[in-house]
């Protein structure tokens, strides 16, 4: 994997998820960041920080992303969501157009 | 280039996953009011009163307000609910829709109260009067039947049941009379002289026939009245 290819998600508690920059493209607010010009201060070298989104969650969205490009890729399987976490995950999702 | 397949978004997932566990939610603390709105018309009366309950800090009622008077209405009745909303618009007042399908839960529950105490009460009172009514058993014996005897052979004549004092005299002059006197010592003779013929036997002209001589002398005896 070039690095270049990649991105870095930090969640509030400062923990790194490093994870394709294509992934990442899944979140509409990601891709706005990391391709506008004039970038945003959280974008950073390829890192964007979330100090909002807590670690599990940011962990399961990742897990979503990946899980996006399978499904539009055709596998189409199911992505099961712990239901102590679907409010909080609804609204990261929310925040983050995805 | 791969065809691109409508992917469920993530936002959309987790809707699906809340209202399939609309039952576990409680406080909905900062939750997006379109997301709100999209989840909680899944809940009952109970799950939404918790929700409210649940999340302080917050007046969910922009949402919920028209779901609470969905639930009155389902709860007592399209005329009722438009009763109300006349009233409110009479009076310039606006009521929560919770807090009037609240009140009248309670109003309900509290006639329906009464309506059984009452009912209780009359069975009570039912089954009171009907032991009242019991056949019981009674310790108290009945007074013995009475034989009145009237004409009672002499000596053995109970004078004591009269109740009327005259009858009682009346009685008592009969049995003392000369008549019932002679009939007494006349039966007491036939008595003594049948013990005594069987023993006393003249010599010669009376032995063998005892019997004979017992019925010869018994005939004098008869009665007289």
């Amino acid at each position: 994997m070039r690095r270049e290819e990649t991105v870095k998600l930090i969640s509030a508690e400062g923990f790194e998820f490093v994870i394709d920059k294509k992934a990442a493209m899944v979140s509409q607010t990601i891709r706005n960041m990391l391709t506008s010009p004039g970038s945003f201060a959280e974008t950073e070298h390829g890192e964007v920080t979330f100090p909002e989104i807590s670690t599990t969650i940011l962990e399961k969205i990742c897990q979503y992303f990946y899980w996006s490009l399978q499904y539009a890729s055709g596998k189409e399987t199911e992505f099961h969501i712990e239901p102590e976490l679907s409010l909080e995950l609804m609204m990261a999702a929310n925040y983050l157009h995805t | 280039m791969m065809v691109k397949q409508k992917v469920p978004s993530l936002v959309d997932l987790c809707v699906q996953t809340a209202v399939d566990n609309v039952r576990y939610l409680g406080d909905v603390g900062e939750t997006d009011i379109h997301l709100l709105e999209r989840i909680l018309p899944h809940c009952t009366v109970e799950q939404l009163m918790h929700i409210e309950n649940s999340t302080e800090g917050r007046d969910l009622s922009p949402i919920t307000d028209k779901l609470w008077k969905k639930f009155y209405e389902l709860q007592f009745g399209a005329k009722s609910t438009n009763l109300v909303t006349e009233r409110m618009q009479q009076k310039k007042v606006t009521f929560k829709w919770k807090l009037l399908f609240e009140a009248k839960t309670k109003d309900l529950e509290e006639a329906q109260q009464k309506s059984f105490n009452r009912i209780k009460e009359l069975y009570k009172k039912e089954d009171a009067r009907k032991q009242s009514r019991q056949v019981r058993l009674c310790t108290k014996v009945p007074p013995s039947s009475s034989k009145r005897s009237f004409y009672g052979g002499g000596p053995g004549s109970n004078f004591s049941n009269s109740k009327s004092g005259l009858m009682k005299k009346a009685k008592l002059e009969f049995l003392n009379s000369r008549e019932v006197k002679n009939v007494a010592a006349m039966k007491k003779n036939t008595l003594q002289r049948n013990h005594g013929v069987s023993s006393m036997r003249k010599p010669g002209g009376f032995s063998g026939s005892d019997s004979a001589s017992t019925s010869r002398l018994s005939n004098p005896t008869r009665r007289i009245f």
